[in-house]
């Protein structure tokens, strides 16, 4: 009882290379492995519901249906899910819906793989991990008159 | 009591003297207006004048020493398409006044009516309408450069910065897998070595396609060469060219829309179809001209690209519709694809004209 359990991981995004890259970078965690992937929206939602993956990581930006329609719609689905958005430009407005919309983290390709481990790990313990720049940027686009949180 | 009004600098393009003396008197009436004015007797001289200093107005006779008929105002708007033009015209040929609006003038007056309330409605509408016209097309030209910079920005997100990550990821792994497992280390290298170097060629490509320098230099058949021979360097696929019929100039337009779907088709047709020859043609014939980018590749799969996938068809669909032609893509699986763009021969400016 006392084995630490391994993460069960998602990969949705389409750029081949990167997800093959990411794949690999989990699956020499020790405590991690991934167990479905997806190259677009419609993919993820597919293999979030057969897998039902403790952490799913979807790109925002997908050929076919994007990342921002398969994280509104899994979170619909599933409302525990823990979810992680990817970008690859930080000034993405879809990172703000998606993360009202329920995902729970926020990493920016390309940054320390560190943070993204940690993003993971944080986020499967229920909590949320947000890049501080975009967490910022969030806290003051809720603060202003006529933008709510809650929708 | 009596205020000067509003200023106008207008430029009388007349030859007859009479007729000059008699819209000067009546451009003196005008209420609430005072002119000045500058009288030429050819186009030339108009065209000369206008180069060298500003009018609000442009008063035409279409029967000058130099110039006939609507033709007049088409090439005065050529040069100076800014300035608006109110087009004088006899008793008896009121055809061409219309003509002349067709032409782009924004008014045309009767000479033998005219009267100083007629005339200067008239000015001061055609330069309100002027003023429409060009901040209409400064919007036209304003969207068209965002539409270019969403897409150029696309290319970079979609190509450039996916590989730049890819390269990341793989050179982290090599760096962790360096101690423990040297030869999957090594693997981890090469592949962000090719991940690189195809970067580089898209990169290449994207720039090409923004401004190919041999369209203006080499015209459309020039320019696909061109693009054809750097293709071709260090690609195992046999890309060739045929030419049928006599080349003739085409509009920018047409020309730019055609080089970029030829180039879209070749590049589509090298990254996908696993080709070992690409044909492309182009046919100049009486009613316009068509390419062809035909391969024996491994085919159009329809499926392939119904998930949104086919993201150089979306654009060549509408680089066609942009350009008035007409597009087909066909071939089925194992029969290579062939790719026609009918574009229609049409008067106007020609490539390789700067507008």
């Amino acid at each position: 009882m006392n084995v630490p359990e391994t993460l069960r991981i998602l990969v949705a995004e389409d750029h081949p290379v990167v997800r093959e890259g990411l794949t690999a970078m989990i699956n020499r965690q020790p405590d991690m492995k991934v167990v479905a992937e997806a190259g677009d929206g419609r993919e993820a939602v597919e293999q979030f519901s057969q897998y039902r993956p403790d952490v799913a990581l979807i790109d925002l930006r997908m050929r076919g249906m994007n990342g921002l329609h398969a994280i509104l719609a899994i979170c619909r689905r599933f409302p525990g899910a823990r979810l992680v958005v990817l970008t690859t430009f930080d000034d993405n407005e879809d990172i703000y819906r998606a993360l009202q919309g329920g995902a729970k983290g926020y990493v920016l390709k390309g940054a320390p793989r560190e943070e993204l481990l940690e993003c993971i790990r944080t986020v499967s313990a229920g909590q949320s991990h947000i890049a501080p720049a975009v967490a910022a940027r969030l806290a003051e686009r809720f603060s202003k008159p006529g933008l709510t949180a809650g929708n | 009591m009596n205020g000067d009004g509003l200023q106008f600098r207008a430029l009388v393009v007349e030859d007859n003297p009479a007729d000059a003396f008699m819209l000067n008197k009546v451009l003196g009436r005008i209420p609430e207006a005072q002119f000045e004015t500058t009288q030429v007797e050819r186009l030339e001289d108009a065209l000369a004048s206008l180069a060298v200093a500003s009018h609000d107005v442009v008063l035409l006779d279409l029967g000058l020493p130099d110039s006939q008929g609507a033709d007049t105002v088409t090439r005065l708007r050529q040069s100076q398409p800014g300035v608006p033009v109110v087009v004088l015209t006899g008793l008896d040929d009121e055809a061409v006044g219309i003509s002349a609006v067709q032409s782009g003038a924004q008014d045309y007056l009767v000479k033998g009516s005219l009267t100083p309330s007629a005339l200067g409605r008239s000015i001061r509408y055609a330069i309100e309408r002027k003023r429409a016209e060009q901040a209409v097309m400064a919007q036209l030209k304003e969207a068209a450069i965002v539409e270019e910079r969403n897409r150029i920005a696309g290319e970079i997100h979609d190509i450039l910065a996916q590989d730049f990550v890819g390269i990341l990821l793989q050179l982290e792994a090599a760096r962790d897998l360096n101690g423990s497992n040297p030869a999957e280390a090594a693997k981890c290298i090469q592949l962000a070595e090719a991940v690189a170097r195809s970067g580089l060629a898209e990169a290449r490509r994207s720039v090409w396609a923004l401004c190919p320098p041999e369209l203006d230099a080499e015209g459309l058949v020039g320019a696909v060469q061109s693009f054809l021979s750097r293709v071709a360097v260090g690609n195992p696929t046999a890309v060739g060219f045929s030419l049928r019929g006599e080349p003739y100039p085409l509009p920018n337009d047409t020309a730019l829309g055609l080089l970029r779907i030829c180039q879209e088709g070749v590049v589509n047709a090298l990254r996908h179809a696993q080709a070992s020859k690409i044909r492309v043609q182009l046919s100049y014939g009486p009613s316009g001209v068509d390419l062809c980018v035909h391969d024996n590749g491994r085919g159009f799969d329809p499926k392939a690209h119904a998930g949104g996938k086919g993201f150089g068809l979306i654009s060549m669909r509408e680089r066609a519709e942009r350009i008035g032609a007409r597009i087909e893509i066909s071939g089925e699986p194992g029969q290579g694809t062939r790719l026609t763009v009918a574009a229609r021969a049409s008067m106007g400016g020609g490539e390789g004209r700067t507008s």
